[in-house]
């Protein structure tokens, strides 16, 4: 375990100890069952997994084909104070040519972050976002006015692979005025269902600050999701200083700072590949 | 307005077929949900459903793709689903005509879709949509459920009614149904947005015809988590929006918004404050965004161009006492309203015309504005648009440019009830601040999209004043920017120049990697400015002192940006015009202005959007952009909020458009000129 701050047991329990929502995305329940409901009602109507948890398909014991889960759509929308402009990805749209997370894993590329997928495999709401081998992904935000300064975020590294393979790090986005700190989860081994929680708490910071990640496994998909950077509760405070990044955090922090400030010098609003297909089916010509 | 790509049905019994196969579906819920076994039931009460089974429709529709189903073992109703593949789009006809009905239709999907619900008139006024938006509910497998909530359908005007689906990275769809949840008020004609009687609960007056305006956006969020999401959008703007001077000017009444969508009782209510809040940060970045400009198109273009001037022929009502009056550039066709160039636009349903523009604040979705409050140039820009939309009556004041006078009194249009267009007539001009052409090329149809350069018409080989006319500063590197041909003009004017008139009267902006190719050009390289990301929560302007320290102290560790180049042209003169111009085009001029030989001419200061900004768009029906920073400049101010200053303030003369003069072009002219070396 790399944790940025020892805590007493665990990040849970750090958690907890903060008084912050301990597994953002509980509001949520995975996989309830619902049965068969003639009430009516959906999203709209503020039912949340209509059935409830562990709900009565009714009749023997044969498994159900699928069952229906209900996802708040706009996800984590409890941790109102994330200072990331969209920590959930449930944002996202395909036709932003700049957008909250931003690809850094090259100077070349152009655009934002553009791999989000729909699914409940996803932590918290609708969406999240999917890293490959090699890939460096990073999501903006600003700093707390003052305080200690919480960072956390679920990845789902692929099967075999460990939490530390999502090597992440709080930075701050445009020039390194404020500490590198690197999260960690708790154990450093995923769940049961396959997440990791990293966390890390920060000293102070002045400077925007970015929540970068890094695919350092070899094959297969990671899923990232529920970014949260927040004032630590008040009275909150680390017990040690964080440990200095390694060398490899400190390049990756380097080029997550070098591909930001490239791929988000002031520009105006442009079409993207998706942009222009919409605009193609819909037969919508620019105007004079 | 046309309602674009609304499927029409092959043949009529495809859509009886489709209903043949719902009727045939089992049905036991109100709405799609999965029995003990996990499989899908239809709601009870549907009049349409849709699996892509053999047994049901399987023609193809508009848009290429087919209704064919694929074949499938995790199909999520039957066993088949529809395959979408990326950027591809399909139109499914909904049988939905004949009664005036509103429903919740639904899809299942994988994949990320765009969902719309259009319906289609026969008498070209256009049609209406509605946008579909995730329910929150998934299933295990990986389908998730779209719905528009209530979708209401005068099914006895509309001509055609469809289900459009648009992929954007592949997709299936499976399980499409409409369920009828009540009645829904007649499309009935109505006279502007400010009629108060024609349209009735959820509607809005859009060229002339009431339209569901709230299907358009989300449902009412559950009361479960509806407190938590409107902090969660209240803290986007408190906490992240960038710009210092707008946070100080237009924040609090945005959050007055956001905090009003606290007790709004229904969803048109609720979204509307949200765009309301986005539209009042008050900045050139800062954009609500919708689907309209993909599903409707202005079905009676107006194609009348204004800009701002003085008023000073004689006749008619007085001029603007307070800011400037509204004068005809340049006509087309269609719906010129008999206006010619030098007419006056007095008012628009009795207000002066900017004044009405800024009274659509909410109800225009697309509102646009410069980041500083004391320039108009987007607003009057749109007003051709705007009118066609929302308007009642212009009053407007003919005038005769042979006399040189105006009509005593003004004459009022009732525009509302102009004729609609044949479906897919635009404008014939564009709008681009630029009432004359000075260059050879300078295109017929007054196109923003065109960059032209070349030898000035009123100048010569000897006298060597060369124009550039131009809007986009997009220079990326990539493939059709606008970097070729501006390195041209630059490249040509270096080897033939004797002065340069840079008419950038309309400017889009584009990225950092523009204006520097126009700044080499005119001077020495020195330290302008810097763009900064927001900082923290609760970042403030810096005071003069503290900026100017951070400034300089960033400038001696190489992080600013420098304009200029090693080897100007300072014994070339150079004009720049400007009227609407922003982003990119507010760092032009200012990267130019005190450089040896430039001088800037127009009305007022530019749009001052000294930022960059980021896209957010929930399910595509609700989005926004906004600015994320501010620039320090030199000086130690934060600049976005306030733009940048002709050095000598031309306002459009109406005596000079009458008389074919192009007041603003004449002085940079005249000053070139007067500048020229022997």
């Amino acid at each position: 375990m790399t944790r940025a701050w020892r805590w007493p047991v665990g990040a849970l329990v750090v958690g907890a100890t903060l008084g912050l929502p301990v597994g953002c995305g509980t509001d949520e329940p995975m996989g309830a069952r619902v049965a068969v409901d003639a009430s009516g009602g959906g999203a709209a109507d503020g039912a949340a997994g209509r059935g409830g948890a562990g709900g009565d398909a009714g009749v023997d014991a044969a498994p159900p084909k699928r069952t229906m889960i209900q996802r708040v759509p706009f996800g984590n929308v409890a941790a109102s104070d994330n200072l990331l402009w969209d920590g959930d990805f449930e944002w996202h749209t395909a036709f932003a040519a700049q957008y909250g997370w931003a690809n850094t894993a090259s100077l070349v590329v152009q655009g934002s972050f553009d791999q989000v997928r729909v699914g409940p495999e996803c932590r918290s709401g609708m969406k999240c976002g999917v890293m490959t081998a090699n890939q460096r992904i990073a999501a903006i935000g600003v700093s707390p006015s003052s305080g200690p300064v919480v960072a956390s975020v679920w990845v789902r590294p692929p099967a075999g692979a460990r939490c530390l393979d999502l090597s992440t790090q709080l930075f701050a986005c445009d020039y390194g005025d404020d500490p590198d700190v690197s999260l960690a989860d708790a154990d450093g081994a995923p769940d049961a269902s396959g997440w990791c929680e990293l966390v890390a708490v920060s000293p102070p910071r002045a400077r925007a600050s970015c929540l970068g990640l890094e695919a350092l496994f070899a094959e297969g998909e990671a899923l990232v999701d529920d970014a949260v950077v927040r004032a630590a509760p008040a009275g909150a405070r680390p017990w040690v200083a964080p440990p200095r990044p390694g060398a490899r955090e400190v390049a990756a922090v380097t080029a997550h700072r070098a591909a930001l400030r490239q791929l988000l010098a002031p520009s105006a609003p442009r079409a993207t590949p998706a942009l222009e297909a919409l605009r193609r089916w819909r037969r919508v010509d620019d105007r004079l | 307005m046309s309602s674009r790509a609304v499927p029409r049905p092959r043949c009529c019994c495809a859509g009886a077929a489709v209903l043949v196969a719902a009727l045939a579906a089992p049905r036991v819920a109100a709405a799609t949900e999965l029995d003990a076994a996990g499989e899908v039931v239809f709601a009870a009460s549907a009049v349409f459903t849709y699996g892509f089974e053999s047994d049901e429709d399987a023609g193809a529709v508009d848009g290429g793709a087919s209704l064919d189903g694929t074949d499938t073992d995790t199909a999520l109703e039957g066993r088949r689903v529809l395959s979408v593949a990326r950027f591809d789009g399909v139109d499914l006809p909904l049988p939905l005509t004949g009664e005036r009905r509103s429903y919740r239709v639904s899809v299942w999907a994988r994949g990320e879709v765009v969902g719309t619900v259009d319906v289609g008139f026969a008498d070209a006024d256009g049609g209406d949509f509605a946008v579909l938006y995730p329910t929150g509910r998934m299933t295990s497998d990986g389908w998730y459920e779209l719905a528009a909530e209530r979708v209401p359908i005068d099914g006895v005007r509309a001509e055609r009614v469809g289900l459009g689906l648009f992929s954007l990275a592949g997709a299936e769809v499976d399980a499409i149904e409409v369920v009828p949840v009540g009645d829904a008020p007649e499309s009935v004609s109505c006279a502007g947005v400010a009629d108060p009687a024609s349209c009735g609960a959820g509607q809005a007056c859009e060229w002339g015809r009431c339209r569901n305006v709230d299907a358009r956006l989300p449902a009412l969020p559950p009361v479960a988590w509806r407190a938590e999401l409107v902090r969660y959008l209240d803290a986007r703007l408190r906490y992240l929006y960038g710009p210092l001077q707008n946070r100080e000017r237009d924040l609090p009444r945005a959050l007055t918004e956001i905090a009003a969508m606290d007790v709004a009782t229904d969803a048109g209510a609720f979204w509307r404050h949200y765009r309301t809040a986005i539209q009042r940060l008050h900045d050139w970045h800062t954009r609500a965004t919708d689907l309209s400009g993909f599903l409707v198109e202005d079905p009676r273009p107006i194609a009348a161009c204004f800009v701002e001037g003085v008023a000073d022929v004689p006749g008619g009502p007085p001029p603007a006492t307070a800011g400037l009056d509204v004068l005809v550039s340049h006509v087309g066709e269609p719906n010129p309203l008999a206006l010619a160039r030098g007419d006056r636009l007095v008012e628009v349903d009795g207000l002066a015309p900017v004044q009405w523009t800024r009274s659509l604040v909410g109800r225009d979705a697309d509102h646009w504005t410069a980041s500083n409050p004391r320039t108009f140039a987007e607003d009057v820009s749109r007003l051709p648009e705007l009118i066609s939309r929302f308007a009642r009556t212009v009053t407007v004041l003919r005038c005769d440019a042979t006399a040189g006078t105006c009509a005593a009194a003004p004459e009022t249009i009732e525009v509302h009830a102009l004729p609609y267009a044949p479906d897919g007539t635009r404008a014939s001009v564009g709008c681009d601040n630029r009432p004359f052409r000075h260059l050879p090329e300078s295109p017929e149809n007054h196109s923003r999209r065109a960059t032209v350069s070349g030898l000035l018409v009123e100048s010569d080989a000897t006298e060597a004043i060369y124009g550039l006319e131009w809007s986009g500063l997009n220079v990326s590197g990539q493939p059709g920017d606008d970097g070729p041909p501006l390195r041209d003009a630059v490249a040509l004017w270096r080897s033939s120049a004797r002065g340069v008139v840079l008419d950038h009267r309309t400017g889009f902006g584009g990225t950092n990697l523009g204006p520097p190719i126009l700044w080499e050009f005119v001077r020495t390289p020195f330290p302008l400015d810097l763009f900064r990301f927001r900082s923290t929560s609760d970042e403030a302007r810096p005071s003069l002192a503290e900026g100017k320290a951070a400034f300089d102290a960033l400038a001696a560790a190489g992080q600013v940006e420098l304009a200029g180049g090693p080897s100007p042209r300072v014994d070339v003169p150079v004009a720049l015009l400007l009227t609407l111009d922003g982003s990119a085009s507010d760092w032009l001029p200012l990267g130019m202005k005190g450089a040896p030989r430039v001088r800037i001419f127009g009305p007022y200061e530019t749009a001052g959007a000294f930022s960059t900004l980021f896209n957010f768009g929930w399910w595509f029906g609700v989005g926004y952009s906004i600015a994320v920073g501010d620039t320090l400049l030199h000086t130690g101010e934060t600049i976005n909020g306030q733009g940048v200053a002709p050095d000598e303030i031309v306002v459009p003369r109406q005596s000079d458009l009458l008389a074919g003069r192009d007041t603003v072009h004449a002085a940079a002219l005249a000053w070139v000129r007067s500048e020229l070396q022997p």
